[in-house]
């Protein structure tokens, strides 16, 4: 049981505050990554943010059986973001705003502190961006759930409303894709070290 | 595949690897088995691998932080409906304001002694200008109350509930539980060459350097939340401002007045520091407020003498990550804290010119002693040999 669950159950059965806050400390940072990564201003997520600890705290007396709260708080934030955003832009224009919703996951690649060389970061985050480039805004969604959060297949299927072997084949298609970018680019690669060899001799 | 392989012959860079990126990223059953087979296939690249597998793990996707004000805000809000809700409610309502998450670390510095002086060995016969060391037989982590004691594998992780008891889960989950005693405090000692971390009944979060012992009560009461620490821990506090947090070292306590910071206090060291993560902590001796310090400040203190500057956290963080940071650091005190993390005693000599080397780098603490004896050696130019339990590293 990893500290969080321990905290989960300690609010859920007895409604402890400093169990609640632990888990609203760890969340808020990836929370508000999530909800900018699709799109969404500041204001929007920190009051989607808000929404969502609110519901979880007044509803955990039918929340007792809930695995996995991490799934859950993203699954309730991004329907509070998707909510939130329809009382806009009925106040606003028409359009349907679930399109762009999955229209659009934004990416963005950053080395923390200093555990790798500069010259070195520089080119892995090159690469690992070139890699996701390519992927659909579904796709990268998946690769940023499963890797960032670390939610399950049947996790991000409920999440994307889709069935688990569907989200199981979107991440396999996923990593054939990335699989197909790596393969181009080992062949350039390639003709570069047949160069250099070249050159030695 | 079989042209990967020779690729990290030649570089050995797993980060500049796609297939290993796309490992990372995706972690499917397919990658999954490969790479869980590559280090048997491959076992002269484990190492390698292993590190590469730590260093990954700084890169990340779409990261974005609110400011702690934000996080603050955001949360009161959160209270301030729910404070709402239950008056709607007709409940009583409680007016704590819950905690936001404190980062401490606690660090000393301290000279290379050798701290049990029948357990060295003579080097009598050894050559002039070489340092030597000895392994210490292992000792084992271990969790006091009252009169119950129980030991601890390396590694794993301590969490306090809500009834009273130690729960202890280590890397195989498996769980063993200790009910703690309400009338004193509780002990975990951490001895050379371990490390252990535990979550304390507020929530706190402590990791405990080796050689380390932390006293602490099985439920925080009262109007103040207080531990002892004898040794080097790096502490993440949980801010809650209507019961001040005191971390007692000998001579020296440091209260956490604003959200994060880091401490270390050996009672053999002459040397003790503090340095600062986030948030705002003061540090008081004899009951006197000595000084305030800012994230990125360290104050060191010597006997009566203390010295404030500002330095790079991540160096003093680094242990809890199983990495070593130095930056022109004196090889005496590189050994002094591989010491303290592998068991192995390391006798002075301080008129050989070894103890002037100094070195920059990374370092990785693995399982295993003599690789990172090895990258020691490199990293000052000496030549490092082991034979059985005695260590003997000698200039080039």
């Amino acid at each position: 049981m990893t500290p969080i669950d321990l905290s989960w159950q300690n609010f859920v059965k007895k409604g402890d505050e400093p169990s609640f806050s632990i888990i609203y400390n760890k969340h808020a940072d990836d929370l508000f990554s999530y909800g900018t990564s699709l799109g969404f201003q500041k204001e929007m997520c920190k009051d989607a943010i808000q929404d969502t600890f609110y519901k979880l705290y007044i509803s955990r007396e039918n929340l007792r059986d809930i695995k996995n709260i991490t799934a859950y708080i993203f699954k309730s934030f991004k329907h509070r973001l998707i909510d939130l955003s329809r009382k806009n832009t009925r106040e606003e224009t028409t359009g349907s705003i679930t399109e762009s919703l999955t229209e659009s996951f934004t990416l963005h690649v950053t080395v923390l502190d200093d555990m790798i060389d500069i010259e070195n970061a520089e080119l892995i985050k090159k690469k690992v961006y070139s890699l996701l480039e390519g992927l659909t805004a579904n796709q990268r969604e998946v690769v940023y759930l499963k890797y960032m959060i670390g939610l399950e297949h049947k996790e991000i299927a409920e999440m994307l409303g889709i069935r688990e072997d569907s989200a199981r084949k979107l991440l396999y298609r996923t990593m054939e894709k990335l699989r197909q970018q790596a393969s181009e680019e080992d062949f350039r690669e390639g003709l570069g070290v047949l160069f250099l060899i070249f050159l030695h001799q | 595949m079989a042209s990967n392989n020779q690729f990290f012959e030649s570089n050995q860079n797993f980060l500049l690897d796609e297939e290993f990126i796309r490992w990372r990223l995706s972690d499917t059953e397919e990658s999954n088995e490969y790479w869980r087979d590559f280090p048997v296939k491959n076992p002269h690249l484990r190492q390698k691998l292993q590190e590469a597998i730590i260093q990954f793990d700084a890169i990340k996707i779409n990261r974005y932080t609110l400011t702690d004000e934000d996080k603050m805000e955001v949360y009161r809000s959160v209270l301030v409906k729910i404070d709402r809700y239950k008056r709607y409610k007709r409940r009583e309502l409680s007016r704590r304001i819950g905690s936001v998450a404190a980062v401490l670390v606690i660090g000393v510095m301290s000279l290379l002694f050798i701290i049990n002086q029948k357990d060295t060995v003579s080097f009598e016969d050894s050559v002039r200008d070489a340092i030597a060391g000895k392994t210490l037989p292992d000792e084992e982590i271990y969790l006091l109350s009252g009169d119950e004691k129980i030991s601890i594998v390396h590694k794993a992780h301590i969490s306090l509930t809500k009834e009273g008891k130690a729960l202890v889960t280590d890397s195989t989950d498996t769980r063993k539980e200790l009910l703690l005693t309400t009338t004193e405090l509780n002990k975990l000692v951490v001895p050379y060459g371990k490390r252990a971390d535990i979550t304390l009944s507020d929530g706190t979060e402590v990791w405990l350097n080796s050689g380390t012992q932390l006293d602490f009560p099985s439920e925080f009461m009262g109007d103040k939340r207080e531990i002892h620490v004898n040794g080097e821990i790096f502490i993440d506090v949980v801010h809650n401002p209507t019961i001040p947090f005191i971390v007692h070292t000998q001579g020296m306590d440091i209260y956490v007045a604003g959200t994060s910071f880091n401490v270390s206090a050996y009672n053999d060291d002459l040397k003790k520091t503090v340095v600062l993560v986030k948030g705002k902590v003061q540090v008081e001796t004899d009951g006197r407020q000595m000084a305030e310090l800012l994230p990125n400040e360290k104050i060191e203190m010597t006997g009566n003498d203390f010295t404030k500057e500002s330095v790079d956290v991540s160096e003093y963080i680094s242990w809890t990550k199983g990495i070593l940071k130095f930056d022109e650091t004196p090889v005496s005190e590189i050994l002094k804290k591989i010491g303290r993390y592998y068991n192995v005693q390391f006798e002075r000599i301080p008129e050989i010119e070894l103890n002037d080397k100094t070195c920059s780098g990374k370092l990785f603490l693995s399982n295993n002693l003599d690789s990172v004896m090895n990258s020691v050696s490199v990293l000052s130019s000496t030549v490092y040999q082991r034979e059985n339990n005695i260590i003997h590293i000698t200039k080039k």
